[in-house]
């Protein structure tokens, strides 16, 4: 908490001199909090550029000593154990997320207008059955889901990973309530008078006024999309079809004596680079989205 | 008696939507939109959920017919000693990381909230930024970071004078590079909703108090707290839901498939995953799972229950 001065003619300099001297020790302290938080990205791409034996040695390592690209190399041209280039993983990353987020978030909003401001029959019904599937965890159905994905003969297939992920409850309530909050009822009288059927109605009328959602609820599934693991390893097993984590985990978990700690870190490096990228470009969204309290 | 529209919007009447071939259409539409979202439902979250429960009363390997075993399997989470070490330990990590992560939000929110900041934007991105990073990313840079021997963490360690610690084959440095690996993932996202409900507290109570003499510390206890308490709520039950999912050990540990030393970090997410996809005991499996999702509900609900009634004390 920060002590305000009274203020006065007399003490304006001294209130000046007060402010600064918070200023700055606020920002000392919010850096050492931030530090841990940003040093490990550091770390990793100092060690990328570093060949093994340099990096086991028992010295921190603040500046890759000595500087090669090895490492990179090795893994832009597949020269490992799995012979796949890194970006071929990073290609299906973004198939996968891609393939999942975009339809997601068209039918979903669709959905979410359709609940939110239309009336029919079982509309009740059908969005308590959207709600109940957030409450069943992802751990009291991976068994079975996998069982079912075998039967179905989709197993080194995209489709398992983006199909049951297009209706998301999560997205469909914070987008309903988004639509009810934001969109007032005359807007969609005006349309429905211009002659509007629903789909014109969504895409001319509701589709533009809530892209702020949509990317708010879009990259956080991007992300989530990107960042799995446990699906995609039981989905597929063809090492061309590997995403950026299952390509990952082939370097930690191989079975070989010693980790090559400097391809794992350059991987590493860029397979979360696009990530980074998207998120800096709509970071201004996703903070105001995330502290205004509109995704819970 | 007629019958009633099948499509209507909420508030208007139904005047541009009454003529009949025109209502036909929206009705084929509406149709179109829910069957797909009805058949993914049923067919991915309702069958694999009901497919699971089934498999829980069972015995199955695969192949061949499943044997009713009865609760069998439930049984096993007391008896198997994997299956028990993963429980004790994901209510380990709970017990812990709940409050500390919950506290850590709290006060990493408060910093970022200083009007006299600078930089605040940067330092909210900058803090975000670790949730984005997968866990087989963490994993694979915390475990460098913490080797005994060449780690930072050590390093450092060293040029303030403490011995070298052997982090990831002892049981306690194990759960704790999980615990800390873990904060470094999600801190970032629970400060941000913190943040945020930081930002709706009406700022005359601050002002009124401030005038009645209150000082910092009485200011947070009677009114930051108990205000901000449904947002803490809510953090806690993510911090919850991200322990229960914790899958982080299976990539820290790949040699022991997450189990860690001495089965020290092995958590429920990696119980389930391993004894079905490795070694196919899937009844198990699903029993792990259901007890999880069953469980991990009434841990949510009890949560926001001790909140109310804190915020019922506090007021």
């Amino acid at each position: 908490m920060t002590r305000i001065a009274p203020r006065s003619p007399t003490t304006h300099v001294t209130h000046r001199r007060s402010v600064l001297l918070t200023r700055v020790v606020l920002l000392v302290l919010a850096i050492v909090v931030v530090l841990p938080f940003v040093l490990p990205y550091y770390s990793m791409l100092v060690l990328s550029f570093m060949p093994r034996s340099s990096i086991m040695q028992p010295v921190l390592h603040l500046w890759p000593e000595p500087w090669i690209w090895e490492n990179y190399r090795r893994i832009f041209f597949g020269e490992w154990v799995l012979s796949v280039s890194i970006f071929r993983a990073i290609a299906n990353s973004f198939i996968l997320a891609a393939g999942q987020t975009i339809p997601m978030l068209l039918l979903c909003s669709l959905l979410a207008f359709l609940f939110a401001k239309w009336d029919f029959p079982g509309r009740h019904l059908l969005f308590g059955l959207s709600l109940a599937t957030m409450f069943i965890p992802y751990q009291a159905t991976l068994v079975a889901f996998y069982l079912l994905v075998s039967r179905l003969g989709w197993l080194d297939s995209f489709l398992p990973l983006w199909i049951p992920w297009w209706v998301p409850g999560f997205a469909i309530f914070f987008l309903r309530q988004y639509i009810a909050a934001s969109i007032p009822d005359e807007l969609i009288d005006a349309s429905l008078i211009d002659g509007a059927g629903i789909l014109r109605q969504y895409w001319s009328v509701i589709l533009p006024l809530i892209i702020p959602g949509l990317v708010v609820v879009g990259v956080l599934n991007f992300v989530n999309a990107w960042n799995d693991y446990i699906y995609s390893n039981l989905v597929f097993s063809d090492v061309q079809l590997y995403t950026s984590t299952l390509y990952l985990f082939s370097f930690q978990g191989s079975r070989i004596a010693v980790p090559e700690y400097g391809m794992t870190t350059a991987a590493s490096i860029l397979s979360s680079l696009p990530l980074i990228v998207i998120f800096l470009i709509f970071q201004r969204q996703i903070i105001s989205g995330l502290t205004r309290g509109t995704i819970r | 008696m007629l019958a009633r529209p099948a499509l209507r919007f909420r508030r208007a009447s139904e005047r541009e939507l009454t003529r009949p071939s025109r209502l036909a259409m929206q009705r084929g539409l509406l149709v179109a939109i829910l069957c797909p979202f009805i058949a993914i439902v049923s067919l991915f979250h309702l069958v694999p959920f009901l497919w699971s429960l089934y498999l829980s009363f069972h015995r199955w390997a695969g192949v061949g017919v499943p044997r009713w075993v009865g609760l069998e399997n439930f049984a096993q989470i007391v008896k198997d000693a994997t299956i028990r070490a993963a429980f004790l330990n994901s209510a380990l990590f709970i017990l812990v990381l709940v409050p500390v992560l919950t506290a850590l939000s709290l006060a990493c929110a408060m910093l970022l909230n200083q009007a006299l900041l600078p930089m605040r934007g940067v330092l909210r991105v900058l803090i975000f930024l670790p949730y984005l990073t997968p866990a087989i990313i963490a994993a694979v840079i915390f475990s460098i970071l913490f080797n005994e021997r060449f780690g930072h963490v050590n390093g450092m360690l060293q040029l303030i004078g403490i011995p070298p610690i052997d982090w990831l084959k002892t049981p306690t440095g194990a759960r704790a590079v999980v615990a800390l690996t873990g904060i470094w993932q999600v801190l970032g996202y629970t400060t941000l909703i913190t943040l945020g409900g930081l930002q709706t507290l009406p700022q005359d109570l601050y002002e009124a108090a401030a005038i009645d003499g209150a000082n910092a510390w009485q200011r947070f206890w009677s009114i930051t707290l108990p205000l901000l308490s449904p947002t803490l709520a809510v953090v806690s039950v993510i911090v919850l839901l991200f322990v229960l999912n914790l899958f982080l050990p299976y990539f820290l540990f790949p040699a022991t498939s997450g189990y860690g030393p001495e089965r020290s970090t092995v958590t429920v997410s990696v119980v389930q995953y391993v004894y079905a996809f490795a070694n196919r005991r899937y009844g198990e499996a699903a029993a792990v799972g259901c007890a999880v999702g069953f469980v991990g509900f009434l841990l949510a609900l009890l949560q926001i229950r001790i909140w109310r009634l804190s915020r019922g004390w506090m007021a």
